[in-house]
């Protein structure tokens, strides 16, 4: 699809080099805006002491900036075009602040000038980038949201938590760089071990169990059986639930004052035992049951869905072969669903990583400390009185997740066949 | 690349005749699981019609057939919808169903549109660092929603919009993107290129070719893709908690408030009649579209 | 139509709505008082305010201050706050009121002359900063109660215990009737009975000493010590299968009679007042547990958050004021159980417990700051992490804990 792309509008007539010296400092001018203008944006940094002055500043800059840097060495009609998008980014950031407070309120008026100015940074880096920003420029505009996303929330936000995972910001978020003392007591707090150890036995478990018993279960419905609609429906609606919904009814099962417990002892059976949500070693099997009667429907659908996919070839061959259908599916059908398996996996794994609102709804962390996970701790902290330890824990989430994720996105999306 | 074909119906000769002992055998197994799955959701519905002695002194599993007077069975509904209190507000969770409404039908709408959009640029209208942007999204889509939690409460509060409606749509626009795009991505990119290609060579532009063309071609996936989203979004709870404000708390969030508040007594039944209120929306709308439902995560998870 | 017309007709419609809004203003409120007891008695608060022509938006958020503050403080941090909220006194707003986002009171308390008719002046102080007054407290509650059933008792033929110690050589006995001797809530409940402990064996001075002075020799010392061995006593005493997530569940077994007792704040004398049971009749309420008769000086603050609309500013300073008339103080303080802001209000009506309360209130040797007054939040939750680790783990010992509680009290950052 890259030949709608290759026509270039303003390429120059200068002499190469001189070319890429130029394109090398309107990189580097556009990328330095864009840091400035994303620190604004997020932080009020560093423009908020510059008072009244801060807009004017910003617009005045841009303009000039971009007209001596970039606009000289480009055709006319392209001159013209980024002159005119330079102007009314100004021209915008102007409105909007001399509105502020006007009609419109004054985080309205501040959001727009700091967006539209911007907007002509991205802009600019797109005129350094892409060489051609009035190219397809419908499309780039689509796009914009997604960058702004990609920019700002995932990559914005996540260096920001990084960076002040290193400050001593308790309630108000100041930065104040106190090196890895966060770190240190992250790692040293007991509550902090318990949370890891949990996480890890929930993913252990709530992963190997909802494979397996969702391959199972895919391996029986593939059964050509009658009524498969009606399993299908069955084991997969709890994952249609909310999982504070699933929490809840959970912990009503296995309360012993009221559950399971003192029905199965009112029946008869009046040895019985199970207290599990009121012990503190077995508590975290309670989340991973409720978790996993939440989860295996969807990993059975997709197992089924695999399953589906293996050609009926490969079945009539193995049945000539005379080979038992326990061990086709192990030894050819499995290995023939590797990329699903993997992908099932991945997804589980993710979503397990992540469990918060199921231990919210079920155990609230107790008894005791005893079910507290990761992102509960990260929660407690960011909004009790230590940001910065908060953060700390959410950059060691985001570390690790990052470690296990980037090569297999890598392997799967961007080299795999996934992406043309 | 074929459509993506999640092949649902089973192929093959037409079923054994029964009673033969591997059916057996099957049909227990799945029988049983069933069984297994469908309890809890029998407890909570038994549970909501019983008077509070009844729970007490009753067994779990047996629901209760006689009522003294003055006890109806659907009271416990009744103050789930209309009367339970947190605080002084005693409007029960009423009013939270339609925060709910409110929070989850432009965040669906938002949330689609932009991941349509955006998923059609990306397969159709590729530009230099169109992958980088995509690879980053993927693995955004991985990372923890609590790494990114407050940073995006300072975003929202420069924006000017925290502890608001507006917020939440965000939020959910941008923590949805991802999947979304992904699944829109690949559609598109399942579809014959010539057809692009065509509309391209009779001058047709980037929204011309997506309104005229593309979505009406892509409502299969867009009926997922809405599916996922209403039922994620009413699901939620961590962003209503943190973004939406008091006065706009979703039902996950008000569920969460009626277990934590008591006056005195516990309201077991009450608390069990709120759940399956809460629950009923994504149940009701599983149940309608089950079909599309079990395609759309089916292909959004095994295509990638 | 000119321009000019247009912009007249603006404004003319703009400052009509600036003046309703200056009559009357919806004030939302929030505060995590969502028990019976507590609902009753903010209840009064709402009607005050509602009738001094403003309208209460009740912004109840359920769970416990744990819940809550987080909420509250990231929706004043948010920009988008409401218009008060409670909060508890002490060093929670400190940052707050730094990056000025609180409302300055302090020409209201001058006029009302705050500083002389609400007592003891340590609450006023908790909501000083710089010599500026940021928020009105509303009530004094202490932490140091202990709550028995007397019918309990009576059927188990034993005598009602007078203090902490009857209760624990009381407790095998009720553990063979099938009666859990100490009803307990998972949580900063557990925080709470270390903290009455603390006062109650170690003694008010040495808990002052620890927590404010941070003196690590008393923390690892003998007197800390024991503190830490009742506690494990405690942990024997509590049935773990029957811990509750709230405290007003743990409040509502001893009701009930399904636990002989609590230890809990004086605001739990509110639930036994909606269970309609008398003091000293129902059910005893015993200050210092019964040990040393001591409180300390919690309770509940307002903060009013900066906000634009000149009516809601006006509806703020109003509230503020309401909130610490005589009527409102006795109303509210009534129902909730504790003990009111002002020492000219008529108290007939209050029941044997908070008389109690304001008798050692007037000693005022026996009367000391809350832990919130003295440590940092962070600090204080980490405590709270660790007492609630070590109440439900038996295998931890006494020794243990006692170090780790020393190391948070170090690495505490000064006030």
């Amino acid at each position: 699809m890259t030949t709608f792309d290759t026509a270039l509008v303003g390429a120059s007539s200068q002499p190469p080099h001189f070319q890429q010296f130029s394109n090398l400092v309107r990189y580097g001018v556009a990328g330095l805006m864009a840091v400035i203008g994303a620190l604004a944006l997020i932080f009020d940094f560093p423009f908020a002491q510059l008072g009244v002055f801060q807009p004017m500043m910003y617009a005045l800059g841009l303009v000039v900036v971009c007209l001596v840097i970039d606009v000289p060495f480009r055709k006319l009609n392209y001159q013209l075009g980024m002159i005119g998008v330079y102007l009314f980014g100004a021209a915008a950031a102007w409105v909007a602040w001399y509105s502020g407070g006007n009609w419109l309120s004054q985080d309205a008026a501040d959001f727009i000038w700091k967006v539209t100015a911007l907007f002509s940074f991205l802009f600019t880096i797109a005129a350094g980038v892409w060489n051609a920003p009035f190219k397809n420029f419908a499309a780039k505009t689509a796009a914009i949201p997604m960058m702004y996303i990609v920019l700002f929330a995932f990559i914005g936000c996540s260096l920001w938590t990084v960076l002040y995972s290193t400050s001593d910001a308790r309630i108000y978020p100041l930065y104040t760089y106190v090196g890895l003392k966060q770190y240190y007591r992250l790692f040293g707090a007991e509550i902090w071990h318990i949370a890891v150890k949990n996480v890890l036995i929930y993913i252990a478990l709530s992963t190997t169990g909802a494979m397996v018993a969702g391959f199972l279960l895919a391996v029986f419905m593939d059964q050509k059986i009658r009524l498969e609609g009606l399993f299908r429906t069955i084991y997969l609606y709890p994952f249609a639930l909310s999982f504070i919904v699933t929490g809840h009814v959970w912990a009503w099962i296995f309360s012993p004052e009221y559950g399971l417990e003192k029905s199965v002892r009112q029946l008869g059976w009046t040895t019985f035992s199970f207290d599990w949500i009121a012990n503190n070693d077995m508590a975290i099997y309670c989340v991973i049951i409720a978790g996993l009667w939440q989860g295996t429907g969807l990993v059975m659908a997709l197992m089924l869905a695999g399953l589906r996919g293996i050609d009926e070839e490969v079945w009539k061959a193995a049945r000539v072969d005379g080979i038992p259908k326990w061990r086709t599916y192990i030894s050819i059908v499995i290995p023939m669903m590797r990329p699903v398996l993997i992908t099932t996996l991945v997804f589980v794994a993710a979503g397990a990583f992540r469990v918060y609102d199921i231990v919210v709804a079920l155990t609230d962390g107790g008894p005791g400390i005893s079910t507290t996970v990761p992102s509960q701790y990260v929660y407690k902290y960011l909004f009790s009185g230590n940001i910065g330890q908060g953060l700390a824990a959410a950059t060691t989430m985001l570390v690790v997740s990052a470690v296990i994720l980037i090569p297999w996105v890598y392997v799967e999306f961007v080299k795999g066949k996934q992406i043309r | 690349m074929s459509s993506p074909s999640t092949n649902i119906e089973p192929t093959g000769p037409r079923p054994h005749p029964w009673l033969e002992w591997d059916r057996v055998v099957v049909y227990a197994f799945l029988t049983l699981t069933a069984l297994y799955f469908l309890a809890p959701l029998y407890i909570v519905i038994i549970t909501s019609f019983k008077d509070l002695d009844h729970i007490r002194d009753g067994n779990i599993f047996w629901p209760q057939t006689a009522y003294p007077d003055g006890v109806h069975f659907y009271d416990p509904w009744r103050r789930a919808w209309w009367e339970v209190c947190t605080g002084l507000e005693c409007h029960g969770i009423s009013p939270n169903f339609w925060n709910s409404v409110k929070v989850t039908v432009p965040s669906v709408i938002v949330s689609v549109a932009v991941a349509l959009t955006t998923g059609y640029a990306l397969s159709n209208w590729p530009f230099k660092m169109s992958e980088a942007f995509f690879t980053v999204l993927i693995v955004g889509s991985f990372v923890p929603y609590q790494v990114m939690l407050y940073p995006m409460v300072l975003l929202t509060k420069n924006m000017g919009i925290y502890s608001t409606l507006t917020a939440v749509i965000f939020v959910h626009t941008v923590f949805g993107l991802p999947f979304l795009t992904l699944l829109f991505r690949n559609y598109f990119a399942s579809l014959p290129v010539e057809l692009f290609k065509a509309a391209r060579v009779d001058g047709a532009g980037f929204w011309r070719i997506l309104i005229q063309i593309f979505v009406p071609m892509s409502l299969p996936i867009l009926t997922v893709a809405v599916i996922l989203q209403v039922t994620g979004i009413w699901n939620d709870f961590l962003f209503g908690v943190v973004f939406a404000g008091l006065p706009n708390y979703p039902m996950t969030v008000k569920l969460n408030n009626i277990f934590t508040s008591s006056f005195g007594v516990k309201e077991y039944n009450v608390e069990m009649a709120a759940t399956i209120l809460t629950g009923a929306v994504p149940l009701l709308i599983y149940f309608l579209s089950g079909r599309y439902f079990v395609r759309g995560i089916a292909a959004g998870a095994v295509k990638g | 139509m000119g321009l000019k017309k247009l912009a007249a007709g603006l404004a003319l419609t703009a400052s009509l709505f600036a003046m309703s809004a200056a009559k009357a203003a919806d004030i939302e409120v929030t505060h995590w008082w969502t028990s019976g007891g507590e609902a009753a008695a903010v209840a009064e608060f709402a009607n005050a305010v509602n009738k001094s022509g403003d309208k209460w938006v009740d912004g109840a958020i359920a769970g416990s201050g744990d819940v809550a503050r987080p909420i509250i403080i990231s929706r004043i941090l948010g920009g988008n706050p409401m218009g008060a909220t409670q909060l508890n006194p002490g060093h929670d707003a400190d940052e707050l009121i730094k990056a000025g986002l609180l409302t300055d009171l302090s020409d209201l308390a001058k006029k009302e002359d705050w500083a002389h008719i609400l007592r003891p002046a340590s609450q006023l102080a908790s909501c000083t900063v710089d010599g500026k007054v940021y928020c009105v407290p509303v009530n004094l509650h202490s932490a140091q109660w202990m709550w028995t059933n007397r019918k309990v008792f009576a059927d188990a033929g034993i005598e009602p215990p007078k203090n902490w110690n009857d209760l624990v050589k009381a407790a095998p006995a009720l553990k063979a009737k099938g009666i859990q001797p100490l009803a307990m809530a998972q949580g900063w409940p557990v925080g709470l009975l270390v903290g009455d402990l603390i006062v109650a064996i170690a003694g008010g001075d040495n808990f002052v000493k620890v927590y404010k002075d941070r003196d690590l020799a008393v923390a690892n010392g003998a007197e800390f010590g024991k503190v830490f061995q009742a506690v494990a006593d405690a942990r024997n005493m509590v049935d773990q299968k029957a811990v509750t997530k709230q405290w007003n569940e743990a409040v509502g077994l001893v009701i009930s009679g399904k636990a002989a007792a609590n230890v809990m704040g004086d605001w739990a004398g509110g639930e036994f007042q909606v269970a309609k049971m008398t003091p000293g009749k129902d059910y005893d309420c015993l200050p210092g547990l019964g040990v040393t008769p001591v409180l300390n000086t919690g309770g509940d603050v307002f903060y009013f958050p900066v906000v634009k609309d000149p009516g809601l500013k006006a509806a703020q300073l109003k509230m503020a004021s309401t909130l610490v008339t005589k009527e409102v103080q006795v109303a509210f303080n009534l129902k909730k159980g504790s003990l009111p802001m002002r020492a000219d209000v008529d108290l007939a009506a209050a029941n044997d417990c908070m008389k109690k309360g304001l008798e050692i209130l007037d000693h005022s040797k026996a009367v000391f700051p809350n832990d919130v007054q003295m440590l940092d939040r962070d600090s204080i939750n980490q405590i709270n992490d660790l007492m609630t680790n070590f109440f439900s783990k038996p295998e931890i010992t006494p020794a243990d804990a006692q170090k780790q509680f020393a190391d948070i009290i170090k690495a505490a950052p000064k006030m």
